[in-house]
């Protein structure tokens, strides 16, 4: 048989959850600390577009006939196609993505300030806006083991976990682009964080206003003012990749117990984890670099940022080192 | 379609009539005869099975195409529409049974047709027409009065790859359980293997 899909494909299946990852990551956050700058919307906004980008064009070169690309978005006679179904949900979520830029500018302006309440409609607007990338970035989370599922070639997408772990490594991508933003560069939208906190808890400030650093304090955050406010957000961003990391490993478990009920999966498995490859891959990249590694870093030095640093390029690695083995196995 | 692989001999006739049809590039069929030896000495035998599209009631190529090339005619044959085809390869990663390749000339998915161009004009199909055992026999299985169906009820029909759940329509007559030995590509011979001569 011939072999109809090649690296092209893998890569777009596994960078297609990155912006996923990240809009809901930045969903997530912005509900979290509604009060802080806009920073990491801003960052996840433009990198899930340029990522998105990225893959389409991929999509597109990969075809025999470039040119015939339109097809799958102007054809609405066979939607039980779920490669048709999430080119279109590609090209709504990127004109949502150019909508909240353009909201995002205009609550925001330059600079690291909080966000200005915008008027009613633009409020209605804001809120259809996060509702649609939410929904967007759920069902492009999941729906490459919809296209999988269907392919001969990819036994293990057809198993009940498969979905649980496209979802958690589009997470868990979005998790490390947080634990990105928060290493580098100012550390201002904490501090604006705990000054809205301040005003409206009536806790104290140091009254300097100066960014905390996470490096700079003791781990942990101990102590009170903007300081602790910063380390609060990072404390929280952290907490969340270490319980999506240790869901992942959950979901990793279960996927072991359900590939034993399918037996193509099974032998397509065993085959893959009797090469050097295949072990390397899922011992050495999804598990060590991918779950173990950060996870020890994150609990044994969280206010380094180069530990963070470290944590969210592994998570990538491991992430993507899991979605490519489930394209790959078989 | 029904193959009757008690008497296929695995001459490649159709497989050649096919090419000769349809132009089929070099390294790809629409319709080829797959074989596998099974056994050990004094017992071994060589099984000969033709193999082609399936035109599966429940086709999983028609599924999954996103641009709806893919359509069924009122004669239950699956086409593809090489218009609307922008081979994104899907029907091929979809089909259980690699009957759609890629022609590198048209950059389109092809596959076989049940040589509709001449059964619309009463003729048979190319490979039907080469076989020289008349080990095919084409026709309507939904008419009692025709030879294929009068065929499929006298004798017990298998499909290749039932786990599939797809219900193909081309059936086969398979009294020594050949269908099974090539669910998958390793049972085919390896061409590369030294032969020891023993």
């Amino acid at each position: 048989m011939q072999q109809p899909w090649g690296p092209l494909l893998a890569f777009y299946f596994v960078a297609i959850g990155v912006p996923s990852g990240l809009t809901l990551a930045a969903l997530w956050h912005r509900n979290r600390w509604p009060q802080h700058p806009g920073r990491v919307e801003r960052w996840t906004i433009w990198t899930a577009l340029a990522v998105l980008l990225v893959a389409s064009v991929v999509l597109v070169v990969d075809l025999g006939r470039p040119a015939g690309f339109f097809l799958m978005l102007t054809r609405f006679d066979n939607l039980g196609s779920p490669i048709a179904i999430g080119a279109k949900i590609i090209a709504v979520k990127v004109f949502v993505l150019a909508v909240a830029a353009y909201l995002l500018r205009r609550r925001h302006g330059p600079g690291d300030v909080p966000l200005r309440p915008g008027n009613a409609a633009a409020r209605v607007l804001d809120t259809a806006v996060v509702w649609l990338l939410g929904i967007t970035s759920l069902a492009l989370a999941v729906y490459p083991t919809a296209v999988l599922a269907r392919a001969w070639f990819v036994p293990l997408a057809d198993t009940s976990g498969a979905a649980l772990i496209f979802l958690l490594t589009a997470l868990l991508m979005g998790a490390a682009g947080l634990l990105t933003i928060h290493a580098i560069g100012p550390r201002t939208d904490g501090a604006e964080a705990s000054r809205a906190e301040a005003d409206g808890h009536g806790a104290a400030g140091d009254g300097d206003g100066s960014p905390g650093r996470a490096d700079d304090g003791p781990p942990g955050g101990a102590g009170g003012g903007p300081r602790d406010g910063a380390e609060q957000v990072r404390r929280g961003v952290r907490a969340a990749t270490l319980a999506l990391l240790a869901t992942y490993a959950v979901a990793i478990a279960f996927e072991g117990l359900a590939v034993r009920g399918n037996p193509a999966a099974e032998q397509a498995l065993v085959a893959a984890m009797a090469t050097t490859g295949g072990a390397l891959a899922f011992w050495g990249l999804v598990v060590g670099v991918g779950l173990v590694a950060p996870a020890v870093g994150l609990v044994a030095a969280p206010a380094r940022r180069w530990v963070q640093l470290g944590a969210a390029a592994a998570i990538v690695v491991g992430a993507s080192a899991g979605r490519y083995l489930i394209f790959t196995v078989g | 379609m029904l193959i009757d692989l008690n008497t296929c001999i695995g001459c490649h006739a159709c497989s050649v009539a096919c090419k000769a049809e349809f132009d089929v590039p070099l390294g790809v069929f629409r319709d080829t005869v797959k074989y596998v030896e099974h056994g050990s000495y004094p017992h071994a035998t060589r099984h000969f099975v033709p193999v082609l599209c399936n035109h599966c009631e429940d086709a999983p190529c028609l599924d999954a195409c996103p641009t709806d090339a893919i359509s069924r005619q009122p004669g239950g044959e699956v086409l593809i529409n090489e218009g609307d085809c922008n081979l994104n390869r899907f029907c091929m990663a979809a089909c259980p049974y690699g009957a759609i390749y890629e022609d590198p000339d048209k950059h389109v998915a092809q596959k076989c047709t049940l040589c509709s161009h001449r059964t619309e004009q009463g003729q048979q199909p190319a490979c039907v027409d080469a076989c020289p055992t008349n080990c095919r026999i084409f026709g309507d299985l939904d008419d009692p009065d025709s030879e294929i169906a009068k065929r499929a009820a006298a004798q017990p029909t298998a499909v290749w790859k039932p786990a599939a759940a797809t219900f193909p329509r081309v059936l086969y007559i398979d009294p020594r359980g050949a269908l099974p030995l090539i669910e998958t590509d390793g049972v085919q011979v390896d061409l590369l293997a030294e032969l020891s001569g023993e």
